[in-house]
Formats: C-alpha cells, sequence, structure tokens
C-alpha cells in the first residue's frame, strides 16, 4: 500500500484519538482537582513546638 | 509499536506526575505526527515495512524534534522538561528495536537500524510485554500517588483496543 497524503491525515488521526482519551481517563481523581505546580516547593513544617 | 508508544507514555507520567499528560501523549507520538506531515509534503513515505523516515525518525532528527520540543516545557522545571524529551526519544528507542531496519542514524546516513530483521515474531511479544508492564506499573503508581489516573482502567482498555487494532491492520 502505497502512502499517499490521505494516509497521511490518517496517520496523525490514529494517534490522535487515542491520545485524547488518555489524557481525560489521566485526570486527578475527584477530591485532587489538581497537582501541585511544576515549580513549587513543597511547604516547610515548622520548627520547634 | 503503536500503542506501546502509548503506554511508555503512561510509564513516564509516573516518574513526574507533574508533566503535562497531553504533552506526554503528543511527545511519544510526535514523530508519527511528524511523519504524517512529512508523507503530506512528499519527504516522506513508503510501504508497510518498507518505510522511507529519514527526517522524522533517524536518531539525530528524533534528538533534535526531542530537544526543541521539551523546550517548550522548561518553564516547568528540568525535571518536567527531561520527562518530556525522554517520551519522544522513547518512540524513536522503541522503534529501533521492533522495526524493520528503515530507522537511520542520520537523514543521510547508509545504515539502517531495526533489530526486528533479528527477533522476527519476538518484536510482538516485545510490544505486549512493554504494553503490559508500562500499564501495571502506572495503575500500580495512580492507586498509590492518587494524584493521576482517576480512569486508569479506561487508559489501560484504550492501550489493549489499541494492540488489537494494530494486530488485525498490521498483521
Amino acid at each position: 500500500m502505497t502512502l499517499d497524503w490521505i494516509n497521511g491525515l490518517a496517520n496523525i488521526a490514529q494517534f490522535a484519538i487515542p491520545a485524547a482519551i488518555l489524557v481525560w481517563a489521566d485526570r486527578p481523581p475527584a477530591g485532587n482537582s489538581s497537582t501541585p505546580p511544576a515549580n513549587r516547593q513543597p511547604a516547610r513544617a515548622p520548627n520547634g513546638s | 509499536v503503536y500503542p506501546g508508544h502509548f503506554a511508555a507514555g503512561l510509564a513516564l507520567k509516573t516518574i513526574e506526575p507533574r508533566s503535562p499528560t497531553w504533552a506526554l501523549m503528543v511527545g511519544v507520538a510526535l514523530l508519527d505526527f511528524l511523519f504524517g506531515v512529512f508523507v503530506l509534503f512528499g519527504l516522506e513515505g513508503g510501504t508497510i515495512g518498507h518505510l522511507n523516515i529519514p527526517w522524522s525518525h533517524s536518531l539525530a532528527m528524533s534528538l533534535l524534534w526531542s530537544a526543541l520540543f521539551s523546550a517548550c516545557f522548561w518553564r516547568l522545571g528540568r525535571r518536567v522538561t527531561m520527562i518530556v524529551f525522554a517520551a519522544v526519544m522513547s518512540h524513536w528507542v522503541l522503534d529501533a528495536l521492533s522495526h524493520r531496519p528503515d530507522i537511520l542514524l542520520w537523514p543521510t546516513s547508509g545504515t539502517p537500524l531495526g533489530l526486528a530483521q533479528y527477533t522476527g515474531g519476538l518484536a510482538g511479544w516485545f510490544e505486549v510485554l512493554v504494553c503490559i508492564g508500562a500499564c501495571a506499573w502506572y495503575v500500580r503508581s495512580a492507586l498509590r500517588t492518587n494524584a493521576f489516573g482517576a480512569h486508569w482502567a479506561t487508559a489501560c482498555s484504550v492501550i489493549g483496543l489499541m494492540y488489537v487494532a494494530e494486530y488485525l491492520v498490521v498483521r
């Protein structure tokens, strides 16, 4: 089967559709609406007490 | 290695959960997206098993595409940038391990790589192992961290369906 431009578009679509579903499925569970921003430093526990 | 690429993306998500999932999914498929674009412009083509993919899939160009794409995520930190870089390069690694010899070192090099000529039918089992291993790792991390993978069963099912589709179409 020679690849022409229609097959090129099909090649793009066959990756775009499952990728979109996987992005949806990978969402954080309810109650954990977001993961921490990449640059946020973890909070430090107060000293003493 | 159609589903294997996405399974690798899910596995990479577990290493750095702050990595944008869409970036990982686009990353693992980027070389094939580029292949589709280059086919549209007549730069690449071929037939299944005998692909002409010097600009999208050669090692040198894959490193370039990985660097360019991962650089877009530099503001998210070095670790995320490296994971996105690894996502794009994982495509080259998996293809080099499972393709017939059509992966060049650079666009004009004359020595194609691709271990499928030596491994034969083992390439199919290799992909099964990649998919199962990556999905198992992903589910384990999703359940442990509760930071991603709310619908991990759907994600794994999509990987499985992709494998069946690939099996029916290619083999």
